[in-house]
């Protein structure tokens, strides 16, 4: 929060600064030349110093052009910061639907003696590459350019026969000093907007042809983080949404593009097709009586002869029949033939749009599709509801697919059509980990361990464990115990949903020693090698997607020439909102150490203000896990 | 999937199970093949039609078999083009599993992209590429293709092998006129060719059958010198309307001569500051500092790769307006401004990356991708990398070291060694003070001297970072112990290196207690970092990635309740290859503890033979560092 502060103060101690006018372009203040770093993030590599976006339309008899102008003005901090010089402009260039013309740009530097020198870019060192059938890109550097130096270009961006208003991002992966957006509508479309923002924004509307005119200032950089889910979210931004033209609304409702769904030919309409009747699957159903049954045979039917194409898409490719036929598909055409299938087998079952929780969040004011980027199925028996993703080879049909957890998605259906919240917090993400081992008397450690992953774990450890056992052992054994040797991995229950993913291991290891000592960790098979909570800052909520349950048990013999020190104290340790707890037990028997330890993380989500807290809480606790058994050789006895 | 199978297997009894089904279908695989193989191709043939010095056409035909998801990178079809080089044909088709055509692809379903976001900001590149669902393996690919190049250098090798894919019939064919004759050789295989005449033309061929999968070994040249391949080169060529002859690397020096030659690259005024710059230096040496510094800090890469085939730079006067350009145009503009101060060097082609394998000098063939310029200074040759601001003058680095390059001199090419990587060009010397407390917590103040590849990687984790970033760079990168606080800075800049202060700020500095028993490590963070490990076997050199002396000295003040309860003893290892001593001391009042550690690799390329001596003492070290020094708190 004190960052927050911080930011605040600096915009009002600069507001006067906003009521001025930006410089010309082509005309710089030295000082802009002349610093070094960029006060409010101070590692930046660059500066937006000013990135300005300006929309107009032109409107004429036979058609319209949505222009919007772009001005970017850039400071080069660090030599990281140079690429920021060549720039690439994309855009859709069949039929010569769009077009990039106005291409202008200068590098300031201070020369010899101290004075502004400005290098104009050659019009002959634009140049236009391809970048597929449907687009183009204009490409150029700057000339001249160097750390300190100041870059400076410009460019139209028209588009005939376009109406929309595209979005405005404040924000960018490096500082903004100052971002406007002006936005002039003829009187003819009426735009609704909404700006997302923590920080200030200043909105004003102004001349004749009341244009909107949005500032923003001095906006820090927002970069990934380990567990956020999507950037977008977070980003202060304004969002635009086309509401009528002529006074005519076309902002559509929910339920009327329910209906505009429940007709398109690759939607609603492949509902309808009757494909059931000619397979064999339908004697198959037709013994079954419960409905739960039902819908795993049409799942697993699905999934079994259709391949999926890698594709996530709302529609069906060309129908689901070709896709039964084919063996291929995208996954609106698994996710909707498991709903034609279910529902002529008598299963109330649902399309689902989702917007999986790398794509963001839905805003339910704006009824528009195209927010989602995925349809699933919802379906329903003995009053139980079930999320089913097809294309998602790994996950269970009593689980909610991780990657929608937590969100919000849209039941598609003329009646019972709204907004449903996706959340599983039955199921787990669920290591549960035994081992017994010997300790020789020089040292060497041998043993086994005996690993069941549940639910989301299990889920997880199934993508790796298709890639082949060879790179599961390296990924959840050899590499994160580099000092271990591990061998004999034998794995169960890989094609069962209902069981744990059982994994049974030998390894050997010769102990960390020094001296008479000898150390063990306990923190050994459980995915806890490390803390990736490190940053002190935290911009965006940290996301699991899931609560966390991690037990292990372990024995470990030694022999009659060693004796543990005192062992790690048994503990427990609770967040103060009881949301972690971490419970450890040792026990030093006649000629073994026993030790039970229970780490449960209850929450999916911790939000980005309190992450202070949060990240202190896990620093100790891998301080914890990580305290290791000391084992010393006793003195020989004098002979 | 059972379902899909019954009913092809209906649809199988009534066809006759013909030759073409069992060349397709994964079922008739022999295990041999398949043994560790994520693909059996099938087919692998090439037929290189060339009709004269400037064309020549290569017909593929290629049937692979997929055997798993790891295989499927067999199923992305690219195609390259540029100016000179046209897709005639191409036609992909799918196969499933018993062999039945599923699916079928022609020209027109390519997609046609140039490179967008790749490093080049432009190119004359376009790709043909096929965006296609691909069945789940097992299931076989037919690719058959046209290519037709107008102007070439150099032709494809032919590879037959691999550590991952087995090849059950694979062909190479070459028809080349009499009077022009390709040149060929054999590498790690004896395997020779069918030569015969046709007409005019002269025909080889080679063919193998059933080449099974042979193991990889992990950091080694790799495929350079296990893969059996042949390579082919022309005799003479022509490209872009430049002819040359290509039988010896004079030939092909000379060819490439006119390419960096420029009458006059400056204007007068820029000549005058090009030697007031150097009015003060007194040597050769000085110039070229100075002159390099300043082309330095000037311009800066950028990939434009137009014009013939990415060959000729753009000219001196191009980066003198526009301060920039690629490797080429640097190494091009370097070398102009050397001239204008009275200074030969000559243009060096050569292979780049890490640990790449040199050229063969006793065939003559292109293989390059990079240029950097040598400038001879009587004994003292002085090597420039023109594409990066970060090195000394004659310091090349692990990206162009310890391999030979082509100099492009007036009297044609001249194949030389580029140097060898010296383990005192790359160093780490750390001398650090801990002040211990009597709860656990710690200031550590460090200063570290860095050079060569080290200074990269500070530079590259840690210039212009957040500090959290630079935190998790410190923790992951270089295996720091996560400080509760630190600063690092780099507080000195010289022509033999960088010296970084770096304070360190631990809430709890030992790793753990047991009882009134505190653990701590040697120091915060580990000195080694090679993750070798013994093998059986070991065919082949390992390749580290450049020579390196370390060395860490850490003193550590004490509180005085910790009394020393153990010390690790003296350790020391010597061989040819390694050096590695750890030496912990206490004085004679018990409150300051030193630790001094020295590792040295003197060179990174390890014979097979010694490997697992090398192996062996890395293991050690590993064991060593991993020590605790144990004090007990009164």
């Amino acid at each position: 929060m004190r960052n927050l502060l911080c930011l605040l103060f600096l915009f009002f101690y600069q507001s006067g600064l906003i009521a001025q006018k930006i410089p010309s372009f082509g005309k710089i203040d030295k000082a802009d030349i002349e610093y070094k770093e960029c006060s409010y993030d101070k590692s930046a590599v660059a500066e937006y110093l000013i990135d300005y976006g300006e929309v107009n339309y032109f409107i004429s008899t036979s058609n319209f052009v949505n222009e919007t102008k772009y001005r970017i003005r850039i400071k080069i901090l660090n030599e990281k910061g140079l690429e920021l010089a060549n720039v690439r402009i994309p855009y859709y260039s069949k039929n010569n639907r769009q077009k990039i013309t106005g291409i202008e740009g200068y590098t300031y530097n201070i020369d010899e003696k101290g004075e502004v020198e400005r290098t104009k870019l050659e019009r002959k060192s634009v140049m236009e590459q391809r970048i597929d059938e449907n687009s183009d890109m204009i490409v150029f550097t700057l000339p001249n350019v160097k750390v300190g130096s100041v870059i400076e270009y410009k460019f139209d961006h028209s588009k005939t026969n376009y109406i929309e208003i595209e979005d405005w991002i404040f924000q960018r992966s490096l500082p903004v000093r100052y971002s406007e957006y002006n936005v002039t509508i003829p009187s003819a479309l009426e735009f609704t907007y909404q700006v997302k923002r923590t920080l200030p924004v200043k909105e004003t509307t102004e001349g004749i042809n009341q244009t909107k005119r949005f500032i923003m200032t001095n906006i820090p950089g927002l970069d990934k983080e380990p567990y956020m889910s999507c950037a977008k979210d977070y980003l202060q931004r304004i969002d635009f949404q086309l509401r009528a033209i002529n006074h005519q609304p076309i902002l559509s409702t929910w339920p009327q593009l329910v209906e505009e769904l429940m007709d398109d030919e690759d939607f609603g309409l492949q509902l309808k097709k009757n494909i059931l009747k000619n397979l064999p699957l339908e004697d198959e159903l037709k013994k079954m009586t419960s409905d739960y049954a039902k819908i795993l045979a049409v799942f697993n039917y699905v999934k079994k002869n259709i391949a999926w194409n890698g594709e996530n898409r709302k529609y069906s490719s060309k129908g689901l029949k070709t896709a039964l036929e084919k063996h291929t598909g995208n996954s609106a055409d698994m996710n909707l033939l498991v709903v034609n299938l279910l529902r002529d087998a008598g299963v109330n079952a649902y399309p689902l749009l989702v917007s999986t929780r790398d794509n963001g969040k839905i805003n339910a004011f704006y009824p528009f599709i195209y927010q989602f980027n995925n349809v699933y199925v919802l379906t329903e028996a003995d009053g139980n509801r079930y999320i089913l993703d097809a294309s998602n080879p790994h996950n269970p049909a009593f689980m909610v697919p991780w990657d929608v957890q937590f969100t919000d998605g849209y039941l598609v259906d003329k009646t019972k059509a709204g907004f449903i919240s996706l959340a599983d917090t039955k199921h787990r993400f669920r290591i549960s980990t035994s081992m017994t081992a010997d300790l020789d008397e020089k040292g060497m450690l041998k043993g086994s361990a005996y690993l069941l992953a549940y639910e989301y774990a299990k889920n997880q450890r199934l993508s790796s464990y298709n890639k082949g056992k060879e790179k599961y052992l390296a990924e959840y054994f050899s590499e994160p115990h580099p000092e271990f040797k591990f061998d004999s991995l034998q794995v169960k229950n890989e094609a069962n949903d209902s069981l744990p993913l059982e994994n049974q291991v030998k390894f050997n290891t010769q102990l960390n020693a020094s001296g008479d000592y000898f150390f063990y960790s306990p923190n050994f098979l459980l995915e806890m090698e490390k803390n990736e909570f490190l940053s002190d800052q935290r911009f965006t909520d940290v996301e699991f997607g899931f609560s966390q349950y991690y037990t292990i048990v372990s024995t470990i013999r030694f022999p009659e020439n060693m004796e543990p020190e005192e062992l790690p104290k048994n503990i427990k340790m609770i967040m103060p909102d009881t949301s972690i707890v971490l419970q450890r037990f040792m026990q030093k028997n006649e000629n073994s150490v026993s030790l039970r330890i229970i780490l449960e993380i209850k929450r999916p989500t911790y939000y980005a203000d309190e992450y202070a807290d949060f990240k202190e809480f896990y620093a100790q606790l891998f301080e914890r896990l990580n305290e290791q058994i000391v084992f010393k050789k006793k003195a020989k006895p004098k002979p | 999937m059972r379902n899909i199978l019954t009913v092809i297997f209906l649809f199988i009894q009534q066809i006759a199970f013909s030759q073409g089904l069992l060349t397709y279908s994964s079922l008739t695989i022999p295990d041999s093949l398949k043994k560790d193989a994520d693909a059996v191709y099938r087919l692998d043939e090439t037929v290189v039609e060339i009709s004269s010095a400037s064309k020549f056409t290569i017909s593929d035909h290629q049937i692979i078999t997929i055997l798993n998801k790891d295989g499927l990178r067999h199923s992305g079809v690219v195609f390259l083009t540029d100016k000179l080089i046209k897709l005639d044909e191409a036609e992909v088709r799918i196969y499933n599993d018993l062999g039945l055509e599923i699916k079928k692809y022609r020209k027109k379903d390519f997609s046609v992209v140039g490179n967008p976001y790749e490093s080049s900001l432009a190119t004359d590149n376009k790709y043909y590429y096929l965006e296609a669902p691909m069945p789940e393996p097992p299931f076989t690919i037919e690719i058959t293709s046209v290519t037709k190049f107008y102007g070439y250098i150099d032709f494809p090798d032919w590879k037959f092998g691999s550590s991952s894919e087995s090849f059950e019939l694979t062909r190479c064919k070459i028809i080349v006129p009499s009077e022009l004759d390709i040149r060929y050789k054999a590498y790690n295989t004896s395997l020779k060719p069918a030569v015969s005449a046709d007409g005019n033309n002269k025909v080889y061929e080679w063919q193998v059958k059933n080449q099974k999968v042979f193991p990889a070994e992990s950091k080694s040249y790799g495929s350079v010198l296990t893969t059996p391949r042949i390579s082919i080169a022309p005799t003479a060529f022509e490209y872009d309307d430049y002819k040359g002859s290509f039988i010896t690397w004079k030939d092909y020096g000379a060819w490439y001569y006119s390419f960096y030659e420029e009458e006059k690259p400056f204007s007068a005024e820029k000549n005058a500051k090009i030697q007031a710059l150097i009015a003060n230096a007194k040597t050769n040496r000085e110039k070229i500092s100075i002159l390099y510094k300043k082309m330095q800090a000037d311009t800066r890469y950028v990939s434009i790769q137009l014009g013939i085939g990415g060959l000729k730079p753009f000219p001196a006067s191009f980066v003198e307006e526009k301060k920039y350009g690629d490797c080429k145009a640097l190494s091009n503009y370097m070398k102009h401004l050397l001239k204008a101060a009275g200074i030969k060097s000559y243009a060096a082609i050569i292979k780049s990356g890490k640990n790449a394998y040199p050229a063969d000098p006793s065939f003559p063939n292109e293989g390059f991708d990079h240029v950097i310029l040598c400038v001879p200074n009587d004994k003292d040759t002085i090597w420039l990398e023109c594409t990066s601001k970060l090195p000394e003058p004659g310091i090349l680095g692990n990206f162009t070291e310890n391999r030979n390059a082509l100099l492009i001199t007036e009297n044609g090419g001249v194949l030389v060694n580029t140097p060898v990587s010296k383990s005192s060009d790359n160093q780490w010397r750390a001398k650090t003070n801990v002040e211990l407390f009597d709860d656990g917590s710690a200031f550590v103040k460090s200063r570290i001297f860095v050079s060569g590849e080290f200074w990269e990687d500070i530079y590259g984790y840690t210039d212009s970072k957040s500090k959290d970033d630079t935190k998790k760079a410190l923790v992951n990168a270089f295996g720091y112990k996560a400080p509760d606080d630190y600063e690092l800075k780099i507080v000195a800049d010289s022509a033999d290196g960088h010296v970084i202060q770096l304070n360190m700020e631990y809430r709890q500095f030992f790793d753990f207690k047991a009882g009134a028993k505190h653990f701590f490590p040697l120091r915060q963070y580990k000195l080694n970092d090679e993750t070798i490990k013994t093998a059986e076997t070991r065919k082949f050199e390992y390749l580290f990635d450049f020579p390196y002396i370390k060395s860490d000295s850490t003193v550590y003040k004490l509180p005085g309740n910790f009394k020393k309860e153990n010390l690790p003893p003296l350790k020391e290892i010597k061989n040819n290859f390694v050096f590695y001593k750890n030496e912990v001391q206490i004085n004679e009042t018990g409150d300051e503890l030193k630790v001094v550690t020295q590792l040295t690799l003197n060179k990174h390329i390890i014979p097979a033979l010694q490997y697992n001596e090398v192996a062996n003492s890395f293991e050690s070290i590993k064991k060593d560092e991993g020590q605790k020094i144990v004090f007990k708190k009164d």
